[in-house]
């Protein structure tokens, strides 16, 4: 996997750092937010992809996107600070992908078994920064 | 050969109708002149002997025709691929230019916190506020303009997976400045794919015959321009099918020729929306030497120059000529030149250039600016302090200012360099879209099909109540070199009229039966004559014209009414009924000085009478 750029990695060995790094990036009201959940080469590829498109929201003052990783979502802290997100009712264990808008909404989620590659996670991008 | 293969086409033309159910053509418009003939199926139609027969096919309704009875109508991939095309350039169009107005606003607020020094000042936060407000602002209006751009794309996972795949990869690029290239590159692929549906692609053969059948049943073929070769010394015209693209190429080639003027509209256009986002971009680049304080830099920077070449001292002159190269370097960016045009092209040519030096004023002239200000103050010395300390300052000023605004600055310049970026795919986008249309435009030239019968010239003899067919064969050709199928005939009669009167020489055998005193006992003696009748074509009265057919004329015979002559002429006012078959006549032998009547018949015409 390349050097990611725009994606902060929940640590999986301590829950309440994850949990409190979540926290404040779901605080920070000027970025659009792209959750991704799980392990594994196709979730990396998704990491990958997703950090690549993340780009797009780099005007030069402070990026706009940004991605986070988060590998072990049962981990009890952070499943809380799910659970907290507004529209968090729509994210189960099938969740891969959740994005959410400058106001800390869930915008767009999408599932195991949808199709996801560059095309539709750019799509969940700019639904995220929608108004 | 030729004479084998004209029959053999006239025969299918002719049998055609008669074979799979005559069929009129109401494709086809017959002219004399510029007279319309009212046709009607089989029944032969009057037609002045020396006009000029025009005969103009309605090409949209033949060709939609042979698409209904082809099966060859509806759509095609590749005007689904034209259609989607007009479909996807006005969304991805229209993220260009909110990424164009993005970059700008993210531009000018990079260009104000050059401005503001003190960013801590409360009408300096809150014009900062305001800024970054509209970057989200315009952020968001790009994020929907993305949505509409990328949502139809989905359509190409199934059904064309190599475009989906590329388009995958661009959209992971910094910018969408590879996803509409990739649409562009599609818009190129057009014009070869054009060019492959003319050389390649379906098409409809049209023949056109003309045949001329005299009251002999003699028949010859004519020749119409475009659909027949005649070999040089050869008078037999060879039949030739034109070929022109089907309906459903000519609707590719429509969509395609649509493509420029919706481009135009969108890009192009004064007053359109991408303009403006244009016009904020050059306003943005109009206002950045007052927010970087150039031209007060630039004075001072020349008056530096002056003192120093004020200052008597030849060491000094050089130093001179290098604080005026930095001025200049300023003042190639304060003057920088944008031209208010709308063509894409020629604005980023424009800004190129100044972005070029805008990233030579953070990346070289510090260093430059710091290098001449050692070496200056080295030279000066003590001798002259008060240039030394103007010295100081100019310079000092500038490249601290410069080293202050030097992440500023870079923001600016990497955030007009996308615009630019931006701006320039979809003038190549826009030149794509021109590029194939100007090709489609060319591929359409329709093929004539419409010829004339000129019957003046034709290479035949032709007599009134000779009739003149006109056949029309239409048939759909699958691909180049592939079956072709006909699948309209039909054919025209014309009869041809000499109206009002008219002459003609025919000869006869004549019964003589003197009326006078002769020397020999003659009655009924039959002899060759020769007339010369003049008839009068009624319009509109066919049987008038060719079957009663009067005539009225003289007539010589050569006679044998004594003994003591070897020639004897007779000279007879003569009247003649059937088409000239029967003669009658009364008259004078010149030599024998006796009147004579007769009645005659002409035997070919009469066999020809058996024959119809």
């Amino acid at each position: 996997m390349r050097m990611l750029k725009n994606t902060l990695i929940l640590p999986v060995d301590d829950p309440d750092l994850a949990a409190q790094q979540l926290g404040a990036a779901i605080g920070d009201l000027h970025v659009v937010l792209m959750l991704v959940f799980g392990k594994g080469a196709e979730i990396e590829q998704i990491i990958d992809w997703a950090d690549q498109l993340a780009d797009k929201g780099d005007f030069g003052l402070g990026n706009l996107r940004r991605v986070v990783w988060i590998r072990e979502r049962e981990a009890g802290p952070v499943g809380e600070t799910i659970r907290g997100i507004k529209g968090a009712e729509t994210i189960d264990e099938d969740t891969v992908v959740a994005v959410l808008n400058f106001h800390d909404v869930i915008k767009v989620t999408l599932r195991q078994g949808d199709v996801i590659d560059p095309i539709e996670l750019e799509i969940a991008f700019a639904a995220g920064g929608q108004p | 050969m030729r004479q084998c293969c004209f029959a053999v086409c006239t025969l299918l033309l002719f049998a055609g109708p008669f074979a799979a159910g005559a069929e009129d053509l109401p494709q086809v418009t017959f002219k004399s002149g510029d007279a319309v003939l009212q046709t009607t199926g089989r029944d032969a139609v009057e037609l002045e002997i020396d006009s000029l027969l025009k005969i103009e096919l309605d090409r949209e309704a033949l060709f939609h025709d042979v698409a209904a009875l082809s099966g060859a109508s509806g759509g095609s991939e590749l005007l689904a691929r034209i259609q989607f095309l007009e479909r996807a350039i006005p969304p991805v169009v229209l993220a260009q230019q909110k990424l164009i107005e993005t970059r700008v606003a993210a531009a000018e607020l990079s260009a104000e916190e050059m401005k503001l020094q003190d960013r801590s000042a409360p009408a300096a936060q809150a014009r900062l506020q305001a800024l970054t407000a509209r970057l989200e602002s315009l952020n968001s209006n790009l994020s929907t303009a993305v949505l509409s751009a990328l949502v139809p794309l989905r359509n190409f996972r199934t059904s064309d997976p190599e475009l989906y795949k590329n388009l995958n990869n661009a959209v992971l690029g910094k910018d969408y400045t590879r996803l509409a290239e990739v649409l562009r590159d599609r818009i190129q692929q057009l014009d070869q794919d054009l060019v492959r549906a003319i050389a390649e692609g379906p098409k409809v053969g049209v023949l056109v015959t003309a045949t001329l059948v005299d009251s002999t049943g003699k028949q010859t073929a004519l020749h119409l321009e475009g659909y027949d070769t005649i070999a040089v010394g050869n008078p037999t015209p060879f039949p030739r099918f034109r070929l022109a693209p089907d309906e459903r190429t000519r609707t590719e080639l429509d969509a395609a020729t649509k493509l420029a003027p919706l481009v135009n509209t969108l890009i192009n256009e004064r007053d359109s929306a991408f303009q403006q986002a244009v016009d904020e971009l050059k306003a943005t680049l109009k206002s950045l030497p007052e927010k970087l304080g150039l031209d007060e830099q630039i004075q001072s920077l020349e008056e530096l120059a002056k003192s120093l070449e004020d200052s008597g001292e030849q060491a000094l002159q050089p130093f001179a000529e290098r604080v005026r190269s930095i001025k200049d370097h300023l003042a190639s960016i304060s003057g920088a030149q944008i031209p208010d045009s709308t063509n894409i092209v020629e604005v980023v040519e424009a800004i190129q250039g100044l972005t070029d030096d805008l990233l030579n004023l953070r990346e070289e002239l510090p260093a430059t600016i710091a290098q001449l200000q050692a070496e200056l103050i080295t030279a000066l010395g003590t001798t002259l302090p008060e240039i030394a300390t103007q010295a100081k300052k100019t310079l000092g000023d500038l490249r601290s200012g410069l080293l202050a605004n030097s992440k500023a600055l870079r923001t600016f310049r990497d955030q007009i360099t996308d615009a630019i970026k931006a701006l320039r795919v979809t003038g190549e986008l826009a030149n794509a879209a021109e590029a194939a249309t100007r090709r489609a435009k060319e591929l359409n030239v329709g093929v004539p099909l419409d010829t004339s019968l000129d019957l003046q010239t034709v290479a035949a003899e032709r007599h009134p109540g000779d009739l003149l067919h006109v056949g029309v064969q239409v048939e759909h050709i699958e691909q180049a070199g592939g079956k072709s199928t006909p699948l309209i005939q039909g054919r025209q009669t014309f009869r041809l009229e000499k109206y009002g009167w008219w002459a003609e020489t025919r000869g006869a055998l004549l019964l003589v039966d003197p009326r006078g005193e002769i020397e020999r006992d003659v009655a009924y003696q039959p002899v060759p004559g020769l007339g010369y009748h003049w008839h009068y074509g009624f319009k509109g009265r066919p049987f008038l014209n060719h079957d009663l057919a009067f005539g009225l004329g003289l007539s010589l015979a050569l006679l044998d009414f004594q003994d003591k002559d070897d020639f004897e002429l007779g000279i007879a006012a003569s009247a003649t009924i059937l088409r000239d078959i029967f003669w009658v006549g009364y008259g004078r032998n010149l030599q024998a000085k006796s009147n004579f009547f007769y009645v005659g018949v002409n035997p070919l015409t009469l066999a020809e009478l058996f024959r119809r």
